[in-house]
């Protein structure tokens, strides 16, 4: 209760007139950067950081997570309206979320996301502000071959459950992986795959494959359809109709316990969160058809596990001093830049501040709430924009925003062929998803396994030795002998059935 | 409804546009060549600070709180541009072809800028001569870490234990071709030792893996374990300072702990090869003051720096001995 | 009955594997850390060429699940997008951000809207993102010799 008493102090201290006015203006322009194409969360915050330099410490980190906040949101917002995914933890939003937009639900999507980022943030911070500090010490065993058995397994859950075909899962996902390999080698620092092309050096930007693969390939796809977009009558309202609250309450709660268990767990990612969250509903869902046509717990679980992530991945930095996430080390560097050192002992030295920041991240959880309830509809009306007039200006604004992460004009160049690889890929029938996280997570598998075996005496073994990544692996094998059996008497039963027929 | 929802998305854009740039900082224009190179008066405007690491990064934070103090002897204000990318190269690359007119100016950290043009030759677009030094604020010296709990007492524990069990003992370390590289390296040879060397990018997942058991030591940098020293959750070995340094007043040096080698990081500030050197004399003595003076003192402090002032020439020579060394190692054998 | 578009995309996809398995085999194996940069490409690659294999032999016998090709004025369309934007990139050094994003929003909304309001609605929003990049975002964006 002692902790409860602080909270209330953190209020206190967060809750001045000014700060709050400072949460609604980075929650503000978090959004709007957030909208624009090429500006992630990460990014996004990273470059409004020197705003904050003639702040005091608690207004400015209130500013800074109020912009992260907002950014995350303003990610999915464009990932439900236009297919353009803001972060890698978005790209599952992308599945159901646009589906629904098409449909004319664009404003359930939205509203669901809004919901369930609040409370997963907001359950994520409280419950483990109390449990956090003992289970973190045991989510630091986590080594690096359970990393990498974690993430295969994340992986492979995507592969066996997108598209019907788990041949071509997997055929997406390492052409995903490959190329994350472009660019520079994580353990020896040597050049990979540059066919030539130092601009490749820095490797490929995850905007310029989200944007070319999901973005730019959609609106290829839409000259199919005259150019006109399966374009609602009306945008609906911000709530699910309440037969679906069920299944949302219970995809939120899911998606909680999942991004809360994983943000402890330091060097896990908010997308490994959203991925095992979208393939948990879709496993416990009564009609698993549904998903990627549309299926709201496909949209309200991962968006509930990613903020519930960015949650619960703020204790191991209060209580062990550790940043692991990039979104954590953004607001790191904010911390720094204002004489605060996170560490072990920043919870005893400045009590005060690390409970305004837990209770500024309420108050921005709960602007973005308040403030999208009524702000999405208009969102959702970018939908009912003439398409005719609406498509040349998101071509024109994405290419600003892939040139504006890196100044490249070749990054550009890479996103019109990848819009060009994406439409095709969606004839083919490639999931473009299973390529696109598994590009997300392919340098950190990589350099998960030459760890591993840098630091292995018995070489792959160790991954068989330790339990947890035993049981992973072991798991792997099962999904993918389960999906190659049915994929397998699938085709053999077609076959059979077009013997009889001809 | 048609004109409506144009003037709905152009005005949208508008509002957001006005309201970034009302609150979004104003870059100097630095690079206006017009001729007059009066020193008398220098400087005029702001000047540019370029730094080759991202805003927040050690380098970033030794930047802006020394420069904030400079402002209040050089009368002008400093504009940081962080240009990160390619390790440093990036920035490092934008400095050497800098406007020579005094107000572009940038951060050096060494042995980083020394490193990089030795091991990839022509394929970076700088040289070490296309610098001039300013001065030093910060020298990092590297440390060796395990956790508070680990049977290595000293180096030597560590070193003995290494070399009588080949191949088992697991270091963490940022990888091949980092000053740590080269330090282990020599450490190897010098002792006759196998150790299975695990790299790590960035000493936040390093801690992890060594408070978690998945390696038994790990080789960082000063600055970044205070607050996990404070806390008593790690024990520092040895550290690579030519003398032992304040922050960790009981922790002998590489030397003392029976391995011959030097291994810090340094960030100091540099100009464009060309600058006139009056201009740099007059920003040499600005920083001078800065150093001096308790706000940056209280500043560096708070953030455990490890202070280590040097002047032009002191830190010139510190870059060529360190150029020096580095080739004279590369030519043994490449890494 | 072979399905052509599912063969072009095996064999694509046989291609992009072939590609990585040749330029993997230049990289070392082993390093002295243990793996090298070659070891987890090399396995990678490898692992994609039984696989699209697997794909060629369904495509090949008419039993993959592809798409049918896109018709005529379709596939012209898409032509015009994605020329538009190469003209575009091409085109941004040398005019600027300005005027090219207006002739590129022109090209498209000319074909709905009457020539002035096309202009209209280009210029504005040209502009606007312009100001929203240089000033609210201070990243600069490709100017011509005139300076917009």
């Amino acid at each position: 209760m002692e902790n409860f008493g602080l909270l209330m102090q953190g209020f206190a201290a967060a809750l001045t007139p000014m700060n709050f006015l400072f949460c609604l203006l980075g929650v503000t322009v978090g959004q709007f950067v957030g909208v624009l194409p090429g500006l992630g969360p990460v990014a996004g915050t990273a470059m409004l950081i020197p705003l904050t330099y003639g702040l005091d410490p608690i207004p400015s980190i209130i500013l800074l997570s109020g912009i992260f906040y907002g950014a995350m949101y303003g990610g999915t917002i464009t990932s439900v309206l236009i297919n353009v995914p803001g972060e890698g933890a978005s790209v599952i939003t992308c599945i159901d979320g646009y589906q629904m937009a098409k449909q004319g639900r664009a404003g359930h999507a939205l509203g669901v996301a809004a919901i369930g980022s609040f409370v997963g943030g907001i359950v994520a911070v409280l419950s483990l502000t109390f449990l956090g500090p003992s289970l973190a010490k045991y989510a630091m065993q986590f080594g690096p071959p359970e990393f990498f058995s974690l993430m295969l397994f994340g992986l492979l859950l995507l592969v066996g459950l997108i598209g019907k075909s788990i041949i071509k899962g997997m055929i997406a996902a390492i052409i995903g992986m490959l190329l994350a390999l472009v660019g520079q080698d994580p353990g020896t620092g040597a050049e990979r795959f540059l066919f030539g092309q130092l601009e490749l050096l820095g490797g490929i930007d995850f905007v310029v494959l989200a944007i070319g693969l999901f973005g730019l390939s959609e609106i290829l796809s839409n000259t199919e359809e005259n150019m006109e977009l399966n374009r609602p009558e009306k945008i609906g309202s911000l709530i699910p109709p309440r037969s679906e609250w069920k299944a949302s309450l219970m995809a939120i709660l899911r998606g909680t316990g999942i991004g809360g268990i994983l943000g402890l767990i330091p060097g896990t990612s908010a997308s490994i969160a959203s991925l095992m969250s979208y393939s948990l509903e879709r496993k416990v869902s009564k009609s698993p058809d549904r998903f990627g046509k549309g299926a709201i717990e496909g949209v309200a679980g991962p968006e509930t596990a990613n903020n519930s992530y960015a949650g619960a991945a703020l204790i191991p930095l209060f209580t062990l001093g550790i940043p692991d996430s990039p979104t954590i080390a953004v607001l790191l560097g904010a911390f720094i830049m204002h004489g605060l050192t996170p560490g072990p002992l920043l919870y005893q030295k400045n009590p005060d501040f690390i409970w305004a920041v837990i209770a500024s991240m309420f108050i921005g959880n709960f602007l973005l709430l308040v403030m999208n309830m009524p702000l999405a509809k208009y969102w959702a009306r970018i939908a009912l924009i003439p398409y005719k007039l609406l498509f040349p200006i998101i071509l024109l604004v994405c290419m600003v925003g892939v040139y504006s992460v890196n100044m490249s004009l070749w990054d550009i160049g890479l996103t019109i062929a990848f819009g060009a690889i994406g439409y095709c890929m969606k004839k083919w029938k490639l999931p473009s998803a299973a390529l696109i996280l598994s590009f997300v997570l392919g340098k950190k598998i990589e350099f998960a396994l030459v760890q591993t075996l840098a630091g292995s005496e018995n070489g792959i073994l160790v991954l068989f030795q330790r339990p947890v990544s035993a049981t992973l692996l072991t798991l792997c094998g099962i999904i993918l002998a389960f999906g190659l059996y049915t994929t397998i008497m699938n085709k053999y039963r077609d076959y059979l059935a077009t013997d009889e027929t001809a | 409804m048609k004109r409506k929802w144009t003037a709905w998305v152009v005005s949208a854009l508008l509002v957001a546009g006005v309201a970034l740039a009302g609150c979004g900082q104003q870059k100097a224009a630095g690079d206006k060549g017009d001729g007059e190179k009066a020193v008398a008066g220098y400087p005029k405007k702001p000047i540019m600070a370029i730094v080759a690491f991202p805003a927040g990064g050690g380098t970033d934070i030794v930047a802006r709180s020394i420069l904030k103090t400079a402002e209040k002897y050089t009368k002008q204000g400093f504009v940081v541009d962080n240009k990160p990318g390619a390790g440093g190269a990036i920035g490092f690359t934008a400095l050497a072809g800098a406007p020579k007119d005094g107000y572009t100016i940038g951060l050096l950290n060494a042995p980083t800028l020394v490193l990089a043009p030795i091991q990839l030759g022509d394929k970076v677009k700088y040289k070490l001569d296309d610098f001039v030094p300013i001065a030093n604020f910060v020298t990092d010296p590297g440390v060796f870490v395990v956790a508070a709990d680990s049977p290595f007492q000293t180096l030597k524990d560590f070193i003995d234990y290494a070399k009588a069990n080949p191949n088992s003992v697991k270091l963490g370390y940022g990888g091949p071709g980092t000053s740590e590289a080269l330090a282990l390296r020599s450490l190897e040879q010098t002792n006759d030792l196998k150790i299975r060397k695990v790299p790590y990018e960035g000493t936040g997942p390093q801690l992890t893996s060594l408070m978690g058991k998945n390696i038994d030591i790990m080789i960082a940098n000063a600055s970044e374990i205070y607050p996990q020293y404070e806390a008593k959750q790690i024990r520092v070995l040895s550290i690579g300072s030519e003398k032992r340094i304040d922050m960790y007043p009981e922790v002998p040096t590489y030397k003392e702990s029976g391995f011959d080698y030097v291994q810090v990081a340094m960030r100091g500030l540099g100009a464009p090869k060309g600058m006139d050197p009056r201009q740099i004399q007059v920003l040499a003595d600005a920083m001078k003051k800065a150093y001096d003076d308790p706000e940056f003192k209280k500043h560096a402090q708070d953030l455990h720096l490890p202070l280590d002032y040097m002047g032009p020439d002191d830190f010139k020579k510190e870059l060529q001995r360190q150029d020096t060394f580095y080739r004279a190692e590369f030519a043994k054998s490449p890494w | 009955m072979v399905n052509k578009v599912g063969l072009s995309g095996a064999i694509f996809v046989l291609i992009v594997s072939s590609v990585f398995v040749y330029s993997s085999l230049d990289l070392p194996y082993a390093s002295e850390i243990g793996p090298g940069p070659g070891f987890w490409p090399m396995w990678l690659s490898g692992l994609l060429i039984p696989l699209s294999l697997a794909y060629l032999y369904s495509a090949a016998k008419g039993t993959d699940a592809a798409e049918k090709a896109p018709d005529k004025k379709a596939g012209m369309d898409m032509i015009f997008i994605l020329g538009s934007m190469s003209l575009y990139v091409i085109l941004l050094p040398f005019l600027g951000f300005n005027l090219s994003s207006i002739f590129f929003l022109f090209a498209f909304l000319r074909k709905g809207y009457s020539w002035h309001k096309s202009l209209g609605i280009s210029v504005a929003v040209a502009v606007s993102l312009f100001f929203l990049f240089t000033e609210g975002f201070t990243t600069p964006l490709p100017v011509n010799t005139w300076g917009f």
